[in-house]
């Protein structure tokens, strides 16, 4: 797996390097937005670190230029920021990241979420979490999309219909953060009236529900939920 | 009524002839009345002689010697001294060329005639003619005077109003016909019509002294409304532009074309705001107060924060004012401020991130224990320059929050979610946190602000408080108040040191900071952001034994 680094500053993309590097991830380094286009369209590439502040184009620019090639359909966004605010980290999901770190960030963090990413590429579910597989088991709960099953502890427990999907939209890419925005576009269908504002509600129905395993269901402050990854 | 305002002016207009012409008729009356009985006087008194003289003719000198005849006499002087006598039989000739005397010292007129001699003596003949008769005389010409001048001022009054009602009758009668099929509110013009109708000279003088009044004043605040410099224009319920200042005339009436009577979207071809005024119409409760861009006649694009406000009235249609408050420099000075911030925030945590991210990976790699040491400090302050770097970043941007958006909060979701963030604190110093809600599921409250105010507050008791305590939080109601209490076992303030414990980097005991860490900013950012929703903390401390502090948000009656 090669993976592209996009960062203005030199210490830090080589930071981020020789990290990646630790968890066996080989790397190009990109200073410009304009050389990362470039670093692309004459490589292949399955993870970007890409950060949001750059001298020519901005991050967010660059992963809707991503996710808009076709050749890198499958492929895993890490956003560093420095802008802490949640509407600039919600810009850089919405964008299509799969997620984020911010500035100064600890390396273990980084670690274990460039890990967590490599997983999911390898694993081919970074689009259309719901429509790759039939059944889910993580941490416990056991998910049967075809059957519309919850199991926890050999009991199933009865869920709604927004809420179920919403269920197996976080539990598809554990560790990957879904924004409020993210999460009602791909449960939207027929029968479900779900708003920004009304999958707050769900998930905390959804959570009283699910009852021991509550906290498997993460909410991250200000940007939106996740199901937590394994470690 | 469509012609209101026309109507109005035509009777203004109206009033102010008649009045000036009658009164310029009657002073002219007056004058000339006067002019010609000084001027004609004489005249009179030689109208009178000559009637003297006449029975003079008739009745010769001997009956103007007659003690009945009071009004005048005869005196025949000679040259000496007076002598009352017998008339000498002078011959009615002698007595022409009668001279005008002057009054003498009795204030009565004397007329003297020198008659030829008689008789080898000379005689001169006096006229005397008593004042009485004159004032008899004068006044019966002076009240034909008058009575002729009266006369002919009530002639030019009835003339005057003649043409009034001949101008005004067919209006009138329109008018009715009208009201009768109910077309026009009656209310809408009662103002002129009580005018047309009334006819006291009282109440036309009332009416004037008001119509000068209200045109002053709205000289008064014409001059005021101009003096802003902000575009204002009031227009009727459809629109069309009754008045407007300077300012929106020079920002966006085209080469001072005509603007009164148009509609306000042909005088700004806005795109947005055309589309504003098609979704919302002309109306004030929709689009209270809002934010638009608009390009001015100038081609310059600003940013105005747009207040429209009915103008409700008994007597008149209702009326919109429309504020257009340039914000433009506000907002550049708000940008600038923000981009600073963020640049500062961005350019200070790439050379952090580089100093924690490559401390750690030598950390990583070295395993001798002193060093580590030495590099977790390094790591440790790090961390705390960042939380400072945000809570300075939180603070701004709390403090420039505009219009806030509120909605209505779950409380023991909300709480719980809380507790959990903080729970690698809470479980770093083996304490325990007791979360009971009575009274209140719900509040109304900004979410981000009410999680940077309820986070630092817990965040601060957890910080504060000894090791193995508990921490209890409670929600609820409370009289007309919605309340969240966190209350911890921790050190207390001391009293005369609660006043300043909101006060940026305000610090109790500054020895105990390098101990607790953190950044001096989380009370205040605490209370920044229960003022922008209009709660208020309440603080209740005991050395110590531990501090309560209550967030009270009021509740909408």
């Amino acid at each position: 797996m090669k993976a592209l680094i996009v960062e203005d500053e030199q210490s830090i993309a080589k930071l981020i390097g020789v990290n990646l590097k630790a968890i066996g991830i080989d790397y190009d380094m990109a200073n410009t937005g304009n050389d990362a286009i470039t670093a692309i369209e004459n490589n292949q590439y399955e993870l970007f670190v890409l950060d949001r502040m750059l001298p020519d184009l901005s991050g967010v620019q660059i992963c809707q230029y991503i996710r808009n090639t076709k050749k890198l359909k499958n492929v895993g966004i890490l956003f560093v920021t420095a802008l802490t605010s949640s509407e600039s980290i919600i810009e850089g999901l919405d964008a299509g990241a799969d997620d984020y770190i911010t500035k100064p960030f600890d390396i273990g963090i980084l670690k274990a979420r460039v890990s967590s990413l490599k997983r999911r590429v390898e694993s081919h579910h970074t689009s259309s979490p719901i429509n790759n597989k039939n059944t889910y088991n993580h941490m416990g709960i056991k998910v049967d999309v075809d059957g519309v099953k919850t199991i926890i502890d050999e009991k199933e427990i009865k869920l709604t219909v927004s809420e179920f999907k919403i269920l197996c939209v976080l539990i598809s890419s554990p560790g990957k953060v879904f924004t409020r925005k993210q999460i009602v576009d791909l449960i939207k269908g027929e029968n479900i009236y779900v708003t920004d504002r009304t999958v707050d509600t769900h998930v905390f129905a959804l959570r009283k529900k699910l009852g021991s395993k509550s906290k498997v269901v993460e909410t991250v402050r200000g940007i939106g939920y996740r199901v937590k990854s394994e470690e | 009524m469509k012609n209101n305002f026309f109507n109005f002016l035509k009777i203004k207009f109206l009033n102010d002839i008649i009045f000036y012409q009658t009164l310029i008729f009657c002073l002219s009356l007056l004058f000339l009345g006067t002019f010609f009985i000084i001027n004609f006087k004489d005249n009179f008194i030689h109208s009178i002689v000559d009637q003297e003289l006449q029975s003079l003719r008739q009745d010769g000198i001997a009956k103007m010697c007659d003690k009945q005849t009071k009004r005048t006499q005869f005196y025949i002087l000679n040259a000496n001294r007076t002598i009352r006598c017998a008339a000498p039989s002078f011959k009615i000739e002698d007595f022409k060329n009668i001279i005008i005397g002057e009054y003498d010292s009795d204030d009565r007129y004397i007329y003297h005639h020198r008659v030829l001699h008689s008789k080898g003596k000379s005689y001169t003949l006096f006229l005397r003619i008593e004042s009485d008769a004159l004032k008899l005389i004068s006044s019966e010409v002076f009240s034909k005077l008058f009575m002729a001048m009266g006369i002919l001022g009530i002639l030019f009054i009835a003339g005057q109003f003649f043409l009034f009602r001949h101008y005004f009758t067919p209006l009138y009668d329109l008018f009715h016909i009208f009201r009768m099929k109910g077309v026009i509110d009656t209310t809408d013009s009662r103002d002129y019509w009580d005018y047309i109708e009334s006819k006291s000279i009282k109440n036309f003088n009332k009416r004037r002294k008001l119509q000068r009044d209200l045109f002053n004043t709205k000289q008064y605040y014409s001059v005021i409304i101009n003096s802003i410099d902000d575009p204002v224009v009031v227009t009727d319920s459809k629109g069309r532009v009754i008045f407007c200042n300077n300012a929106f005339k020079k920002s966006f009436a085209p080469f001072n074309g005509r603007y009164r009577g148009v509609e306000l979207i042909s005088i700004i071809r806005d795109y947005d705001f055309i589309n504003l005024i098609r979704k919302n119409g002309y109306q004030a409760n929709l689009i209270h107060n809002t934010q638009i861009a608009l390009t001015k006649v100038s081609g310059k694009t600003n940013s105005f924060q747009l207040k429209i406000s009915d103008i409700e009235s008994k007597n008149k249609d209702k009326e919109i004012l429309f504020y257009f408050s340039d914000i433009t420099k506000l907002q550049d000075v708000n940008n600038m401020r923000r981009d600073f911030f963020e640049n500062v925030s961005h350019e200070i945590k790439t050379p952090l991130t580089s100093i924690k991210g490559y401390t750690q990976t030598l950390k990583s790699i070295n395993t001798d224990e002193d060093q580590q040491e030495i590099m977790d400090i390094v790591i440790q302050n790090v961390d705390r320059l960042d939380e400072l770097i945000n809570g300075i970043l939180s603070l701004s941007k709390i403090e420039n929050e505009g219009k806030i958006e509120v909605e209505e909060i779950n409380l023991p979701s909300f709480i719980n979610a809380l507790i959990n963030d903080q729970q690698l604190k809470i479980n770093a110093k083996n304490m325990s946190v007791n979360y009971s809600n009575t009274g209140a599921d719900t509040i109304v409250a900004n979410g981000k602000l009410l999680y940077h105010c309820i986070s630092n507050l817990v965040s601060n008791a957890i910080k504060y408080s000894r090791e193995n305590t508990q921490i209890t939080i409670e929600s609820g109601q409370r009289e007309n108040h919605r309340y969240i209490a966190i209350t911890d076992e921790g050190v207390g303030i001391p009293n005369d040191k609660i006043a300043r414990i909101f006060e940026r980097f305000y610090r109790v005991d500054q020895s105990r900071s390098i101990n607790t860490g953190g950044t001096g900013l989380g009370l205040a950012i605490a209370k920044h952001s229960a003022q922008k929703m209009k709660a208020s903390i309440e603080v209740d401390s005991m050395l110590d034994k531990g501090t309560t502090f209550t967030v009270l948000f009021p509740i909408k009656s």
